[in-house]
């Protein structure tokens, strides 16, 4: 059909948003968990440092456990995969009969579990990985790209907040743009970018609202 | 049947089977059988695409997995044949009566229905009198309602004219039967179900005055939200809420996000009436689509179904249809209704208060299995506080007799049960009239319940029609 | 045609013709800018055998597209849309309108049986107000009109004019149990009773002579034609009054709706004058 209100632009955007942050975070907890001296992973305490959340945990487990299933926790994964369920619940019709499934196994997979093993998890981002590859046979090129720029900006946050190196947060600005190619709404990014460095708007997190305003 | 009945019972533990009973005669020769793993697959199927009926419970919203009944029904193509040109019968009669009560009256006049059962009626709207929709379509889609007695003969229970749900769930188990066992569906002569979406867009089609087709949803916590992006997407139109439209002089349109606007032609509805347009109806709806009325009155957008149709699926004037049938189309109805007694009328009400003790009363106001009641539950002091209620306000009740009907398999926890069942067969009115060759059974929870109802519990099945 | 003769000794005889001068003018502030504003208002005068609209201008600001809609009784009504953001709407009409004495408006084509049937806002409960009393039998009475004018007389005996103790949805029961109300809440009584008592009536809003809001009164539907009663004022209905638009009750024929998306506070300023000019 190729007809996408604002509402369905929005979710689509925090649904692309959410299921990166679940995988993204699923990647970095990964390398926390596994390897504490070398310098992919960080201590649990700097890791929470990076996303900006108390870190008075009694043991690294407790950490894992908090940041995988506490529902409360913006930064949990199972926040991050419900919201990203409860978006996908909207756009069945949008995103595909076949894409949603493969979010609500993801979802249902992780809630099933109680303890944080990260073998047990695997399937989770197996599913996560299905959604971005179903998404690919979407036959709408808008409604990619809207996901996609959610995807994009997520990575370009918490790059961000992590102290990537540059050329990453370079590559996630360059997928932005040709997203926002697609929509035919790329040269806001230029000026959201200005702004940004002058402090004015927080160009990742505002751009969808300043590009449509509700 | 009752040798059926027993063969259905054929072994039990892991490795059984259940024999499907086609009705109607057919297939009496071969042995249908659906293994019990297979069972199990078929709800895996439906959990994995989270097939859900959303209730409200204790003021909270559950989005509960629709219980399904695995165990197709099956009908027989004899008997379908029948079902079929019945249901087109009541449904043509129930639309030359919508057109007439709107305008002429004539079935007023010429005293078929009495005019109380029409203008006392809330759900008379005296918003579209007058109003011709586009193509003179109000049944677009009806639901209606069938139960099958014990001795076969099927029966009209009720018609649900304004906005039936529940094909979209049959329609996905086929599917899922044939992912899980294309053996056994494709070895049944079994009618193809799955052109549904493509029957009801033809239907949008027909009545479109110009642009696009959309179906409009109240939103994430109506019950059946999933039927309502799954029709959207195998009709390949868009699924909106009441903001993504908008009404700006003689045409609605769909606000693209990108800045340009398209023009709708066709609304598929989810919303009852009363939410359709603040502007004319309830004004704090927030659902709905403000001026819509005003575009809709102009011929400008078709509304499926029809507004104003909640007078034709009214419990009072459901006794009348078989009289509407002869009346507009000049033929004996073909489907029978359950027998009904109006305590309207004098006669009626002698019956109804002398056999309340057998008889099933149903206030015309509700739907949904609410305002239901079995005289034969009720204590003598309920009875007699029921029996005043009809004294007082005759117009507001139905009596019928209880139709003992037919239970169906129910595969239950590795068992088969036997429960109470009906039919909700799907009627599509575009330029013709045509019957969706498959339904939606619901069957009752509990053993012995009478009561089917989504809202209240029930589960659903897949119907199985077959062509020879 | 054969409108019953008993009642032309009634005040419907004095009428004669009138020239007015009509200016209604709404303004609607909002405390914060809204946007995507779809509204529907009633800005159209009848133009029938009772009234000659002679002169007339009407307004919606800000500017927008304006189309115009009939309702089912076949009176004209305006709707449109502001898309952008605006903090305030105004509307109004202004114009010279020639009443000619006649009374008892025939029906319209939408059956008159939906004039009786009870909804929210007309209902009665009888219980517990001792002037109803009088009203319990629902016998639909031998001259209606003239028990409708009854009827009028003792809602003006037992009930105060009071404004701020109801509002734009308070049922008729809750007036009455009060015992206080404004135009609209008199109305929805007699309407009430009125239908109680087998006598289709209908609410009209529109204008009374002289300064103020809009005002609202009852026709009853009598021997085939409508008759004008206003409850307020304990009078009939035969000059002095121009109907903006008539329905079964005050929300079936609101003069002003409107459906924006944000939550705002709105104040109202309604200027509405009705002024006898001669010929």
């Amino acid at each position: 059909m190729g007809l996408i209100s604002l509402r369905t632009a929005n979710q689509l955007y925090w649904l692309g948003r959410y299921v990166q942050r679940g995988l993204d975070l699923l990647h970095r907890l990964y390398d926390t968990h596994s390897n504490e001296t070398a310098p992919v992973g960080l201590r649990y305490e700097e890791f929470c440092e990076c996303l900006g959340i108390e870190s008075e945990f009694a043991n690294r487990d407790a950490f894992l456990q908090a940041l995988f299933f506490e529902k409360e926790n913006s930064y949990s994964i199972l926040f991050s995969l419900t919201t990203a369920y409860e978006n996908a619940v909207f756009l069945r019709n949008t995103i595909g009969h076949e894409g949603f499934a493969y979010l609500r196994l993801a979802f249902n997979t992780l809630e099933s579990l109680r303890v944080v093993n990260f073998y047990d998890v695997k399937p989770v981002i197996d599913y996560l990985y299905a959604f971005w590859g179903s998404l690919d046979e979407c036959a709408d090129r808008r409604v990619r790209a809207m996901v996609r720029w959610g995807k994009w900006v997520e990575i370009r946050d918490l790059a961000g907040r992590f102290e990537d190196a540059d050329d990453k947060l370079e590559k996630a600005v360059g997928q932005l743009q040709e997203n926002l190619h697609v929509l035919e709404v790329a040269e806001y990014l230029n000026v959201a970018q200005a702004l940004d460095r002058e402090g004015g708007i927080d160009f990742t997190n505002e751009l969808f609202t300043t590009i449509y305003r509700p | 049947m009752q040798k059926t009945q027993q063969r259905g019972h054929s072994r039990r533990g892991p490795g059984g089977y259940v024999v499907l009973e086609p009705d109607g005669g057919a297939g009496k020769n071969r042995e249908f059988k659906l293994g019990y793993s297979d069972l199990d697959r078929l709800k895996a199927y439906l959990n994995r695409y989270a097939i859900t009926f959303g209730l409200f419970q204790d003021n909270t919203f559950q989005d509960r997995l629709f219980p399904f009944g695995t165990v197709p029904r099956v009908i027989g193509p004899w008997e379908f044949d029948t079902l079929e040109k019945g249901l087109r019968q009541r449904v043509h009669a129930l639309n030359l009566f919508l057109h007439d009560i709107y305008h002429e009256r004539k079935v007023l006049r010429d005293k078929i229905v009495p005019e109380e059962f029409v203008f006392s009626c809330p759900a008379y709207l005296p918003e579209v009198y007058g109003v011709r929709p586009p193509a003179g379509v109000y049944a677009h889609l009806s639901g209606i309602d069938l139960v099958q007695a014990a001795d076969g003969t099927w029966f009209i229970l009720e018609d649900n004219l304004r906005v039936p749900s529940g094909a979209s769930y049959p329609l996905i188990a086929r599917e899922a039967y044939h992912t899980v066992c294309p053996g056994l569906i494709s070895g049944m002569p079994v009618r193809e179900s799955r052109d549904y979406p493509n029957m009801l867009g033809r239907v949008m089609d027909d009545v479109n005055p110009g642009g696009i087709s959309v179906v409009l949803s109240p939103g994430r916590f109506n019950a059946a939200f999933f039927e309502h992006s799954y029709l959207a997407e195998k009709m390949g139109v868009p699924l909106v809420f009441g903001n993504d439209l908008e009404v700006d002089g003689e045409f609605v349109y769909f606000k693209d996000v990108g800045g340009h606007r398209e023009r709708v032609g066709a609304v598929y509805r989810r919303l009852s009436d009363e939410y359709l347009d603040p502007m004319v109806f309830e004004p704090d709806s927030i659902i709905g689509v403000p001026n819509l009325m005003s575009v809709y009155r102009k011929g400008n957008v078709a509304v499926i179904n029809a507004v104003g149709n909640g007078i034709a699926d009214d419990k009072g004037i459901y006794y009348f249809v078989p009289a509407l049938i002869k009346y507009y189309l000049g033929e004996e109805a073909i489907l029978r209704n359950a027998p009904t007694y109006l305590p309207f009328f004098e006669r009626d009400r002698k019956h109804v208060l002398q056999n309340l003790h057998r008889l099933v009363i149903k206030d015309v106001a509700e739907a949904g299995g609410y305002g239901v009641v079995f005289g034969s539950r009720l204590s003598a002091d309920k009875r007699r506080l029921l029996a005043d209620a009809i004294r007082t306000e005759p117009r507001r009740f139905i009596g019928q007799e209880v139709v003992e009907f037919r239970s169906l398999q129910v595969f239950d926890q590795h068992r088969v049960v036997r429960r109470r069942a009906d039919l909700r067969a799907y009627v599509l009115h575009g330029k013709d009239i045509s019957v969706w060759p498959s339904g939606l059974t619901r069957y009752a929870m509990d053993r012995g319940s009478m009561i089917v109802n989504s809202s209240q519990g029930g589960g659903f099945k897949d119907t199985w029609v077959l062509s020879l | 045609m054969s409108s019953s003769p008993q009642f032309t000794d009634l005040e419907y005889e004095r009428s004669a013709d009138g020239v007015y001068k009509l200016n209604y003018d709404v303004r609607a502030e909002m405390d914060a800018p809204i946007r995507n504003h779809a509204w529907c208002l009633r800005l159209s005068l009848p133009d029938d055998d009772f009234f000659e609209v002679e002169a007339l201008s009407r307004y919606v600001e800000p500017e927008c597209t304006t189309s115009t809609g009939f309702d089912y009784l076949g009176q004209e009504y305006s709707y449109g849309l502001v898309r952008e953001d605006h903090s305030v709407f105004r509307y109004g009409l202004s114009a010279t309108i020639r009443q000619h004495s006649s009374y008892g408006r025939r029906p319209d084509a939408v059956p008159i049986q939906i004039f009786l049937r009870s909804d929210r806002l007309t209902e009665l409960d009888h219980k517990g107000v001792g002037w109803l009393d009088a009203f319990q039998s629902p016998e639909k009475p031998k001259d209606p009109l003239e028990w409708s004018i009854g009827a009028m007389h003792e809602i003006t005996q037992n009930m105060i004019y009071l404004t701020g103790t109801t509002n734009y949805s308070t049922p008729a029961g809750d007036a009455v149990s009060q015992g206080s109300g404004v135009c609209q809440d008199f109305a929805h009584i007699l309407i009430g009773l009125c239908r109680a008592h087998g006598v289709p009536a209908r609410y009209v809003n529109g204008f009374f002579v002289g300064e103020g809001e809009t005002h609202a009164w009852v026709e009853v539907f009598v021997d085939g034609r409508w008759y004008g009663l206003d409850p307020t004022h304990n009078r009939l209905v035969v000059q002095d009054y121009v109907p903006l638009a008539r329905g079964r009750n005050a929300e079936d024929c609101s003069l002003n709706r409107g459906v924006w998306s944000s939550v705002v506070q709105q104040h109202l300023r309604i200027s509405a004058s009705l002024v006898e000019v001669g010929e």
